[in-house]
């Protein structure tokens, strides 16, 4: 498994943190701007939207920062879930003409869409319009949820694939640090099992990629607010390693101990170890490509005879 | 977005209490389409959740034993799914008295079939829903795996998933018993009590109702015990039931008069009562009784419907 994978992996069973929180409300400003003056109809041409909803003289203004942690609160979405948002999101932030401008709630608004796409297509059971409508304190009508949902989906084309890259790209700041400290532990584990077996040579390779990753530790981390920064300079600490849950808290959760040695978490590989080399290859190198391209050919394991 | 206009909807073909199936064809092209038109009440609580699924998993899937999504689109009122054109389903075939399966035919199905949940399996992404109902025969004979809406893609292993998934006669026994944490074993046994159908032309194990199922499930194949599937007492739905023996060889080839040791071995493989002793796709691809006489049928050779539209 590749490093990066491994980070993956580890990343999607952390509880929200703030940071990630942080995250997502700086990527959702990223998508577009915002201009108040400007009637939300002139988000794009192309495609209809609601006249501005009518603003209150008394502005219910929520901040997007609260916003957004009340609906992961309330909905009780995990890591995965938010992770399928921001992918969506960073597409939105593509497809979305450049001088494109949005009101006052455009923010709150692409962030809700992207979410309930998100839990839609993703999760068993997922809140209901009315539900969601309702977790926005006031700030959306049901109507508006609807309304905001299906124009969600028409700018992404109805496309709502979330490929591997799409998730190693959007979360690089995040992986970066894990990827780290896996790298750390693996050496650490080299380092005692030389000890034990002395006679054994040194892995020349293990040494090179942490040459690598020592030159690229330059990895753009998150903003003052990334609390995963303070994580590495704690070393080892992977394995011990309990992240704080600020936006679930409401709820106690156990412990997460992480552990490097439990490589439980990927049943699936652990399954297929019986399986013929070659075929397991090949079902590997189909996946890379479908996650590549998203469209591959079809596949045939058995050769016509 | 593709405007309506791009397709005629011409024939009502179907409907359900969740969609509406047309036969069209795309203007361009004039290439004929199956149009499941999905009833959205004007979208009054937003985008039905497995319209949105479908559309997903169709997207992410691409081969040539899974339908092809071909358009998607919204109306003010519906929500279009625009797929490949496939005139009729195994089920069909099955209950069609007039048409013989041979055992190469049998093979062949079950070698499509295989192929596309393979697929689907090493995506990541569970059926959920297989029956012969939903493996589709395109005119050129090829099947296809077809009705993604319950489909899911497996997250992390302690992710809870809901046990109330796949048409109750083909409901795998973890899900009897309520698991929340299968895997892509519930659609290998699914597809092991297809294979057992395909073979005696009528449904292996119809249960009249979900504690019937346990019972008739139970009576062809074992009660599931500490002793063959370590952990099943824990189950939430893990009821001290009438405890019946598995079966033996010999009472499997009485009961599968035409099968060979091959296919035999190949279904039992399927229907494994312990979910992590269930052979997975790749191991039954690559099984004997794929490569032993007879062949697989070629697809265009494979008997036709002969009945039209009952």
């Amino acid at each position: 498994m590749s490093l990066d994978r491994e980070a993956l992996h580890h990343f999607v069973k952390k509880p929200v943190s703030t940071s990630m929180v942080s995250f997502l409300v700086s990527t959702t400003e990223s998508v577009i701007s915002i201009r108040s003056s400007k009637p939300y109809s002139q988000l794009s041409s192309a495609y209809p939207s609601p006249p501005a909803s009518p603003v209150e003289e008394t502005s219910k203004s929520v901040s997007l920062f609260s916003f957004v942690k009340g609906l992961i609160r309330h909905s009780r979405v995990q890591t995965p879930t938010l992770m399928a948002s921001l992918v969506y999101l960073v597409k939105l932030r593509s497809i979305l003409p450049a001088n494109s401008h949005g009101v006052d709630t455009t923010h709150h608004r692409i962030f809700l869409g992207a979410l309930i796409l998100a839990a839609k297509s993703l999760n068993d059971s997922s809140p209901f319009n009315k539900c969601w409508a309702a977790y926005t304190d006031g700030l959306l009508t049901l109507k508006e949820v609807n309304t905001l949902e299906r124009e969600m989906i028409g700018y992404l084309g109805w496309d709502l694939r979330v490929t591997e890259q799409d998730i190693m790209n959007c979360f690089a700041p995040f992986l970066a640090p894990i990827r780290e400290k896996i790298m750390r532990t693996n050496e650490e584990r080299l380092q005692a099992s030389r000890q034990l077996l002395l006679p054994t040579p040194v892995e020349p390779l293990a040494i090179r990629k942490l040459a690598q990753s020592n030159s690229a530790s330059s990895v753009p981390s998150l903003s003052s607010s990334a609390s995963t920064a303070s994580n590495l300079s704690t070393s080892s600490a992977l394995t011990t390693v309990v992240e704080s849950d600020p936006v679930h808290d409401f709820k106690p959760r156990p412990l997460r101990l992480k552990s490097i040695t439990n490589l439980q978490y990927n049943q699936r590989k652990l399954q297929v170890v019986n399986v013929d080399p070659k075929v397991e290859e090949y079902s590997k190198s189909k996946r890379q490509s479908f996650n590549v391209f998203g469209n591959n050919q079809p596949a045939r394991i058995i050769v016509e005879s | 977005m593709p405007l309506p206009l791009n397709y005629t909807l011409d024939q009502k073909v179907g409907e359900g209490t969740y969609a509406v199936v047309y036969l069209g064809k795309q203007t361009l092209t004039g290439r004929q389409i199956a149009v499941k038109q999905i009833k959205t009440g004007g979208f009054k609580d937003g985008l039905d959740m497995s319209a949105l699924r479908e559309v997903k998993y169709l997207q992410e899937l691409r081969h040539e034993n899974i339908i092809e999504l071909v358009d998607v689109y919204a109306t003010p009122e519906n929500l279009n799914l625009v797929l490949e054109f496939l005139p009729y389903d195994l089920e069909m075939l099955i209950r069609d008295r007039e048409v013989i399966f041979t055992p190469g035919d049998v093979k062949s199905w079950m070698l499509m079939f295989l192929r596309g949940l393979h697929h689907c399996h090493r995506n990541g992404i569970l059926h959920r829903d297989l029956k012969p109902n939903n493996l589709l025969i395109s005119p050129s004979g090829s099947l296809k795996i077809a009705d993604f809406g319950l489909a899911r893609s497996l997250g992390l292993p302690d992710e809870r998933l809901t046990s109330n998934v796949v048409t109750r006669w083909y409901r795998a026994p973890e899900l009897l018993f309520g698991s929340i944490h299968y895997t892509e074993a519930v659609d290998v046994w699914a597809a092991g009590i297809i294979f057992a159908e395909l073979m005696l032309r009528t449904p292996y194990l119809p249960g009249a109702d979900d504690a019937d199922q346990l019972i008739v499930t139970f009576k062809a194949l074992g009660t599931p015990t500490e002793s063959n599937w370590p952990g099943v007492s824990n189950l939430p739905l893990y009821d001290s039931i009438e405890v019946f023996s598995q079966p033996s060889r010999q009472e499997l080839r009485n009961r599968f008069l035409a099968a060979t040791e091959a296919a035999l071995d190949m279904m039992s493989q399927m229907v494994e009562l312990d979910p992590s002793k269930r052979n997975d796709t790749t191991g039954l691809l690559l099984q004997k009784y794929f490569v032993e006489f007879p062949l697989p049928t070629e697809p265009e050779l494979l008997p036709k419907r002969t009945k039209k539209e009952t």
